[in-house]
């Protein structure tokens, strides 16, 4: 992992001086998580456009929160807080819209990620792999992308969803055993037919 | 199956459980099929998960300059609403100043002569209960989320509810606690904001109304503890919805 779960030096200075009204140094934060905060909204969210509009948000709210920061142990850990939660509203909001106007746009939405890969079979598999995974509820969701998308520690996860480490652990495993039962279900049916 | 089980398991699935505890669960796994249907599933799960993070991931888009427009956007917005604020401000300091003098003035015009009086003298005399208590500040409650959930309920509850926060308003206003308020339900309303080419822009929020500020109440305080504990007693955090307390004027 690139970024610094432990507050490296070069962060802590980057927001300092960022607090201070250096641009420069923001925009050198911003990149060095950019990828990290991107991508797991991308996977919780599975939308491109919605993803980057929530990686944004939550570097508007790293910007409001510097002052704040300069203590903070752990910035990368802050940053997937403030995605999860981001993520959450969002899911929450297109449910609800759906309720109000289209019940499709509830529907598990599919992206592709990595697209230029030649490796079609690979792709697909991983099409059906992102369909089982939208269809898990969403704590499980969650925490099996931050455990093995995100690829943070389960003490992470705790501090950055909230729940306890215990309650994490048992999310992946429940939601592991779904995504494994979904995608056996459906290769039993690719059998049949 | 429970949390301390299920993590004991996923620590045998990566490969993470002690001597003792993987020949544990293979003892368990010996005697019990559907345990080992269970593993294996989670193992399939597993096996789909971890292909799926070795893919290339996908292309991350410029995202410092994109925050960087925004933020400088929301801070010249946010200091054009500081200008306003300290302009507001300053009238309601002139307003507080002025109000209670002028009111002595009034009472001193319209009473009756000083000597016709009996009881204590002008000094003691209290101020008016209409004066804001300077003990107290204004406290904003926000009320979010659950208002177009209204129309589920039948009629009797509905009712119930309504005069639930009717009487919570009320007895607000009795201790003179309850300074305005104003419900927000219905249209979506319209959104402001300055565009890159310097225009105001108008558009109406794709957020339905019931997903934000449904109402608020203005109350008055001694300190955002005790705003936090009227808040807590809200009839609408029984009904489902969210209070944010922030104390106004900053600070």
């Amino acid at each position: 992992m690139t970024s610094d779960h432990v507050q490296a030096p070069e962060t802590a200075e980057l927001l300092r001086r960022s607090a201070e009204g250096d641009e420069d140094a923001f925009r050198r934060l911003v990149e060095r998580h950019e990828g990290r905060v991107y991508r797991l909204a991308l996977h919780l969210l599975g939308d491109p456009v919605a993803a980057e509009e929530a990686a944004q948000e939550a570097f508007i709210r790293l910007y409001r929160s510097l002052d704040s920061l300069r203590g903070e142990a752990r910035l990368s850990t802050w940053l997937h807080r403030v995605t999860v939660n981001l993520c959450r509203d969002e899911q929450r909001r297109l449910k609800r819209a759906a309720r109000y106007t289209d019940l499709e746009a509830a529907a598990p939405r599919l992206v592709v990620l990595g697209s230029e890969t030649d490796d079609l079979e690979r792709e697909q598999m991983n099409r059906r792999i992102r369909a089982a995974l939208d269809r898990l509820p969403e704590h499980q969701k969650e925490a099996i992308v931050l455990r093995y998308l995100s690829e943070l520690s389960y003490a992470e996860i705790s501090e950055a969803t909230g729940a306890s480490p215990n309650t994490v652990a048992s999310r992946v495993y429940r939601g592991l055993r779904q995504l494994g039962v979904l995608l056996g279900a459906e290769r039993g049916q690719e059998e049949v037919s | 199956m429970n949390d301390r089980t299920d993590d004991r398991l996923l620590r045998y699935l990566e490969g993470r459980a002690t001597a003792e505890e993987r020949e544990e669960v293979e003892r368990e796994l010996a005697v019990s099929p559907t345990l080992k249907s269970e593993l294996e599933d989670a193992r399939r799960g597993l096996e789909a998960i971890r292909g799926l993070a070795r893919s290339p991931g996908a292309a991350v888009p410029p995202l410092a300059d994109a925050a960087r427009a925004t933020i400088s956007a929301q801070r010249d917005a946010a200091r054009r609403a500081d200008r306003r604020r300290m302009f507001r401000r300053a009238a309601t300091i002139a307003a507080f100043l002025l109000l209670p003098a002028g009111g002595w003035f009034a009472r001193g015009l319209m009473a009756p002569p000083l000597a016709t009086l009996p009881g204590p003298s002008p000094e003691s005399v209290a101020p008016p209960a209409t004066l804001p208590n300077p003990q107290l500040r204004p406290y904003f409650l926000l009320f979010e989320g659950v208002w177009p959930d209204r129309e589920r309920l039948e009629p009797p509850d509905e009712m119930q509810r309504t005069e639930a926060y009717m009487s919570w308003f009320d007895g607000l206003e009795a201790q003179g606690r309850l300074v305005t308020g104003y419900e927000l339900g219905g249209a979506p309303g319209v959104l402001l904001a300055r565009g890159p080419l310097g225009g105001v822009t108008e558009t109406t929020p794709d957020t339905p109304p019931s997903e934000s500020l449904v109402g608020f109440i203005v109350i008055r305080a001694s300190s955002e503890e005790e705003a936090r504990r009227i808040a807590a007693e809200s009839p609408h955090l029984r009904y489902g919805g969210s209070v944010l307390v922030k104390a106004a004027g900053g600070g």
